[in-house]
């Protein structure tokens, strides 16, 4: 009898104890509204940061637009990562704005096809050259994706941009013109492709895209100088109704830490401005 | 018999006129696509171009943004004006280049409520004061419509975009329909703002507050330094490219006649597009 007691009293400690973790796992519960063009980086971020802290991330992806628009229009999560500019998301009183912690930035490169030589990019002045003289360029449409903010700025600094357009640039709308027929408009089909058929010599997109697509396609001459680009900032917030706010800023920290840098890093992102 | 033969006879040469009727009017239709924010010139500029030359013209009219993410997307009208950047839509291919005509532009302007002080915005600097001396600011997201786009190009020109980030009350514009406004104040409009004075300036385009200017203080047009006008640009279809009508509704869109009430609906003069250094 008092062999069945201590074995009672024993099973109650032991189920007390795994149920006391199993609480605290399940109390520490961090939503992330995360960037689709981080989404490798952010998966290897989330996933040592849930190892470190035994905390259970469920991250959302949007576009790089699409994430800051949420935001704005109050669909914030515990944490979101959300792009530059983003004048209505910090507006909206739905993230708390003195917890913005810049994590990373976003590098426009240029890339040429497989094989050819590569230019100088090294100054403003060298890249104007450059693209004045390709027979045609390519990039994104900043307002289909936040991959087209770069480019563009570039082009815009550098008074450009109507000369390129006028000259037969190839400007995609990504991710807003899926499913359109590159017979209805070519502004969809791919830039890698154009690039490997010879019809545009220079691409400039985001390093981290070129790096991770189709590199067997072209060769990345280098980012451009930050005289004619800035790169874009990448900036995580809390939400001002995280539910569980000790795991939120506990994420928050830890997409900013050294150790989610050097993913960043390897994977083709600058480094927090 | 022959009165059947009268009447088939009759029905035929009906049939006949009103189908040659039908058809001179479907080839002299034109389609124009125009930003639903200019809709009130738009609407009076299309109906004298109508009475001048008998033509039909069907307006769709759209957002602002959207006037260059269709034509991007191959689905331009015979006629369209494009409010500038509109990079991916030049570059479809889907409109003549060649065609582009300046047609008018996005004039952006500062108001302050009924009764407010006037701030001097002559130059860039007074400008700058005036913002930061604000304690509230307001204007449209430039993410969701094209009455965010001046805005927050004079604030980033003026370098104080970060500076006056949490004393700016942005409006999501058309994108706030069926957002609850417990869920997030940005389904507000500026000029709601204005009218009851919970912001200090706003930042807009001029032809959304031209009609209620009563309402508040238009101070006037920002400096060009500050905020250049935005370029509308008409461009024909590559398939209406040789359409006569649609040549003819694209002059008289950038005609004298039609500056006038281009003007009168607080859109400004045509910008330069391309601009070629």
């Amino acid at each position: 009898m008092k062999l069945k007691k201590s074995l009672f009293s024993a099973f109650f400690v032991v189920a007390f104890g795994l149920g006391g973790w199993a609480s605290a796992h399940a109390q520490c519960e961090v939503s992330l509204l995360a960037i689709q063009p981080m989404r490798k980086a952010t998966q290897r971020v989330v996933a040592n940061f849930e190892a470190k802290s035994m905390c259970k991330v469920r991250v959302t992806y949007g576009n790089g637009v699409g994430t800051r628009r949420m935001v704005a229009q109050g669909q914030a999560r515990d944490v979101s990562i959300i792009q530059y500019p983003f004048p209505g998301a910090m507006a909206s009183e739905t993230i708390i704005p003195s917890s913005a912690t810049p994590i990373a930035t976003l590098l426009t490169a240029i890339a040429v096809k497989k094989g050819a030589p590569k230019p100088d990019i090294s100054t403003g002045a060298a890249v104007k050259k450059l693209l004045l003289q390709a027979k045609a360029v390519g990039w994104e449409d900043k307002d289909f994706a936040s991959s087209g903010q770069g480019p563009w700025q570039a082009v815009t600094k550098l008074g450009i941009a109507d000369q390129l357009l006028v000259k037969g640039a190839y400007v995609n709308c990504g991710p807003g013109c899926a499913g359109i027929s590159p017979t209805a408009t070519a502004a969809v089909e791919e830039l890698h492709d154009r690039l490997a058929n010879g019809e545009i010599d220079l691409e400039m997109n985001m390093l981290s895209d070129l790096m991770a697509q189709e590199p067997d396609k072209y060769d990345i001459v280098g980012v451009l100088p930050r005289e004619i680009c800035i790169p874009d900032p990448i900036v995580a917030v809390l939400s001002t109704h995280a539910r569980d706010s000790a795991g939120a800023k506990a994420l928050l920290q830890y997409l900013a830490s050294p150790e989610a840098k050097a993913v960043y890093k390897e994977l083709g992102y600058g480094l927090p401005e | 018999m022959k009165r059947m033969s009268y009447l088939f006879s009759a029905i035929f040469v009906v049939t006949l006129v009103l189908s040659s009727c039908i058809g001179a009017r479907a080839q002299s239709e034109i389609t124009l696509m125009a930003a639903g924010p200019m809709r009130r010139p738009t609407e009076k500029i299309v109906a004298a171009f109508q009475a001048k030359t008998g033509n039909k013209v069907k307006v769709s009219y759209v957002n602002g943004v959207e006037t260059r993410q269709l034509v991007a997307k191959g689905q331009p009208l015979d006629v369209n004006l494009i409010i500038a950047p509109f990079a991916s839509a030049v570059a479809s291919r889907t409109v003549d280049v060649s065609s582009a005509t300046p047609v008018t532009s996005v004039v952006w302007v500062l108001a302050v409520p009924k009764g407010a002080p006037k701030p001097d915005i002559s130059t860039p600097a007074a400008v700058k004061k005036a913002l930061l001396a604000a304690k509230s600011i307001g204007f449209e997201d430039p993410d969701f419509t094209i009455a965010g786009q001046g805005p927050w190009e004079a604030l980033t020109n003026l370098g104080i975009a970060d500076q006056v980030a949490t004393k700016c009350k942005i409006e999501l514009g058309p994108a706030s329909r069926g957002i609850d406004p417990s869920v997030t104040d940005a389904v507000v409009k500026t000029i709601t703002r204005l009218e009851d004075g919970t912001i200090d300036i706003a930042l807009h385009d001029l032809n959304d507050l031209i009609e209620d200017q009563d309402k508040y203080q238009i101070v006037g047009v920002l400096p060009r330094e500050v905020v250049a006008p935005t370029p509308i640009v008409g461009f024909l279809s590559n398939r209406a490219k040789d359409n006569a009508g649609a040549k003819a509704l694209l002059q008289f869109l950038a005609s004298p006649d039609a500056q006038a009430m281009w003007k009168e609906g607080g859109v400004g003069a045509p910008e330069k597009w391309p601009v070629i250094n």
